[in-house]
């Protein structure tokens, strides 16, 4: 089924909207919260509230590019999973809610300046992005989008473990540059 | 944490950039994977 069927499932409020997502995107979005979390159970949640997201999201939202739409909500909900379980390693959540409390005597940027920072960082993001090769773009999404390892990143790309580390090193390189002649400090 | 701004920040980029590095064991349905290699080691060369 097209994306364009499935979404109309969702407009139409029928529940064989999920049934086709799944079908479809089942596989991609359970990779992506995989290579997040390692673990099978946690990314098979990850992936079921994934459903529930873009059922409540869709009407009103109207994706046009279900793939990535449904690959985003997965990587923050597996991102945020993770961030989650680590915070609870670390000192039965007592560390972090103390490290939280103590934040709030740091002066810093509001939200509203928040959110303009990230945006122009996204802009910044998207520009470097748009400037590097195809293929060097790809490696540098599988890794820092997608969250592969090296090593899978070499077997798809039939390029040794070096090569990709490598690669990405320079990126990174190029990256920092770009940052910093765009006065982007973190 | 300054990489945990990046890594957010990452996850908002153009939607065509995410599409197009899909894992190709994971390949989204209707796309095909494509020989990267040469390419790769084309632009090696041009740098």
């Amino acid at each position: 089924m097209d994306d364009r069927q499935i979404i109309a499932l969702y407009n139409e409020r029928s529940e064989a909207a999920l049934s086709e997502t799944a079908k479809k995107y089942g596989r991609y979005c359970r990779t992506v919260a995989y290579n997040i979390l390692r673990n099978e159970e946690d990314s098979e949640e990850c992936v079921n509230d994934t459903w529930l997201r873009a059922w409540e999201s869709i009407p009103p939202q109207c994706p046009e590019r279900l793939s990535a739409f449904l690959g985003k909500i997965t990587r923050n909900l597996a991102l945020n999973r993770y961030k989650h379980k680590n915070r609870e390693k670390r000192g039965g959540g007592q560390t972090v809610l103390v490290l939280e409390e103590l934040n709030e005597c740091i002066p810093g940027a509001d939200s509203t300046e928040e959110a303009a920072n990230e945006a122009l960082l996204v802009e910044v993001l998207n520009g470097f992005l748009a400037e590097l090769p195809v293929d060097k773009r790809k490696i540098f999404m599988r890794r820092y989008w997608y969250l592969s390892s090296v090593k899978e990143i070499a077997e798809d790309f039939g390029l040794s473990e070096s090569n990709v580390k490598m690669t990405l090193l320079r990126l990174r390189s190029k990256l920092k540059s770009v940052l910093e002649k765009e006065g982007i400090l973190l | 944490m300054k990489s945990e701004k990046l890594l957010d920040a990452l996850g908002k980029v153009d939607e065509t950039f995410i599409e197009e590095a899909a894992p190709i064991g994971e390949a989204l349905p209707g796309m095909k994977p494509e020989k990267s290699m040469q390419d790769v080691e084309k632009s090696e060369q041009q740098e």
